[in-house]
């Protein structure tokens, strides 16, 4: 039964590590680089819902529906900040050497970094949303509820992420952009825009997950590079460029840490999910969902 | 007779031209004060050997070199710098050298792609099903992944997606590149059937026989700069221009 009860909370956790994923992803495969502050963006999610929170309760808790409206919020506020961040920095280094594109990216992150912790301060800090019972019980499974509202709200961002893609003009010419910058220009896509809408899109979903992190667990300004290093695993376990093997990846990355903190300790999590990381790409290097996946 | 650079613009009002451009990529430049004039209803084909600048000026054109000076107009109107989504707009439509359909998606997403400036995909999926019309291959093919298509298919589609916008002028970079020799005949028989429903074509041709075979008038270019203009015939039969651009 602890078993089956880790890989439960594994599994509704792992679908918001999906969604981060996600994001980065999209980031790697339209813009081509590495985003190292993509962690940021989720810290910032948290903290703009939070706030957002705090302003209209006074002390960060509220219902469930309370909450929920804070979302939008934190959607809309980091798809600015990402759109805004890749006009003016980002687009400068794009299609120069990798190890420029990691120092800037890195640089971004560690300047949201500092001036979240001069604004915030490195207090830990979390949204209470009031629940009358707090988990159920399903088959002798105790599921947390706000972990299931998590869960639920991280599929939804990342359906919906996959259906823009697929569906709308602006996602068509994402995937274009993905596939052929050339060819996109060619055809009459403002290149340049569409980047920055991704980069804005891909930060937008951090910063929706985020805001769903801080209700489960703490946020504070340095929490990004957490992120940023599970959504770097997550991606190329599940292959590069491919969504559905980014939430395959996010869920079994899940499993394996509850799995590993529940049975060895949660010290380990990381070097576990590293190694598993490593022994796929001897295995198969283009990831589970690599080469030929689905954009 | 072949005539030198001094007589590029031989025509009064010509459907495009380029006045004495300079051109090139950021510091670098490689177009030197080119005037050339394409007439409207023609097939105008550039020559010459590799790195003389041939892709280089179509990008001149078409918004994706920077132009240093000297201008280029379309209709008489200047449309230098401009961007490719204008000149879209403006129903100008360019085929590069490289393939460049979107390999993920279907034929006909990457046929909806070229539509792309419609703002409306009803209009795009209409013009798509015209075109499959003209080229029943293609719609044949409409669900099958555009990266996994034959290299004469990919051209096919290029030249389609381009036609998307019904375009008043098509420029086309080395069409019969890369493709198998039985591919090729088909490419530049589209290509006429093109010229005969109105579109005026100007092609860069490393194949510089079969290029100035269809054209009514041809450049050589060489060194970033026009040596030499004429009829496609009048080329052909030029005994500098054979010797040094057509191995004769």
């Amino acid at each position: 039964m602890a078993f089956t009860q880790f890989v439960v909370n594994g599994l509704l956790i792992g679908a918001l590590f999906a969604a981060v994923a996600v994001g980065f992803a999209l980031i790697w495969g339209v813009v081509d680089i590495i985003n190292l502050a993509h962690g940021e963006m989720v810290m910032l999610g948290g903290y703009t819902s939070y706030w957002v929170l705090t302003l209209v309760t006074g002390n960060a808790e509220g219902s469930p529906l309370l909450f929920l409206v804070t979302i939008p919020v934190a959607i809309l506020v980091l798809f600015g900040v990402g759109y805004a961040l890749q006009r003016t920095l980002v687009s400068r280094v794009i299609g120069t050497d990798i190890f420029l594109t990691l120092l800037v990216t890195f640089g971004i992150s560690i300047a949201i970094q500092q001036l979240a912790l001069q604004a915030w301060s490195a207090n830990p800090r979390s949204i209470q949303v009031s629940f009358a019972d707090p988990s159920f019980t399903v088959a002798g499974l105790v599921v947390p509820k706000m972990k299931l509202v998590a869960f639920v709200g991280a599929i939804v961002l990342t359906a919906a992420l996959y259906l823009f893609l697929q569906k709308t003009r602006t996602g068509r010419a994402i995937r274009a952009v993905s596939q052929n910058p050339e060819a996109a220009a060619l055809v009459g896509i403002d290149v340049e825009h569409t980047r920055a809408v991704t980069f804005g899109v891909s930060s937008a979903i951090a910063g929706g997950v985020g805001a769903f992190i801080a209700t489960i667990l703490n946020i504070q300004p340095q929490m990004g590079l957490i992120y940023t290093l599970k959504s770097f695993v997550i991606v190329v376990f599940g292959g590069v460029g491919s969504i559905p093997g980014a939430l395959v990846g996010g869920l079994l990355l899940g499993s394996v840490e509850e799995l590993t903190a529940g049975f060895i300790s949660s010290r380990w999590t990381l070097a576990v999910s590293f190694t598993l990381l490593i022994v796929l790409l001897v295995v198969k290097p283009q990831g589970l969902f690599g080469e030929g996946a689905e954009q | 007779m072949a005539t030198t650079d001094t007589d590029t613009t031989t025509t009064e009002d010509p459907i495009l031209a380029m006045n004495d451009v300079t051109s090139g990529y950021g510091n670098t430049t490689v177009l030197h004060d080119v005037s050339m004039a394409v007439e409207e209803g023609q097939i105008a084909c550039l020559i010459g050997p590799n790195g003389s600048g041939k892709s280089t000026l179509m990008k001149s054109i078409y918004g994706f070199a920077d132009v240093q000076s000297g201008s280029v107009t379309f209709r008489n109107e200047d449309i230098t710098g401009r961007s490719p989504q204008e000149n879209l707009k403006n129903r100008m439509s360019y085929v590069l050298q490289d393939a460049s359909v979107f390999p993920g998606m279907s034929v006909h997403e990457n046929m909806l792609m070229g539509g792309y400036v419609f703002d409306d995909d009803e209009q795009a999926a209409q013009r798509a099903e015209v075109l499959y019309d003209e080229f029943p291959v293609l719609g044949d093919i409409r669900q099958q992944k555009a990266g996994t298509l034959s290299g004469g298919q990919r051209r096919l589609l290029e030249l389609a997606r381009a036609l998307m916008v019904d375009p008043d002028l098509m420029m086309l970079d080395e069409p019969s590149i890369g493709l198998e020799p039985r591919f090729i005949d088909d490419v530049f028989e589209r290509i006429e059937q093109l010229n005969d429903l109105g579109t005026t074509i100007l092609l860069v041709e490393q194949n510089a026989e079969k290029g100035l075979s269809v054209a009514d008038r041809g450049f050589v270019l060489a060194s970033g700069e026009i040596k030499f203009t004429g009829t496609g015939t009048e080329l052909l039969n030029d005994e500098e221009v054979g010797r040094l651009y057509l191995g004769g």
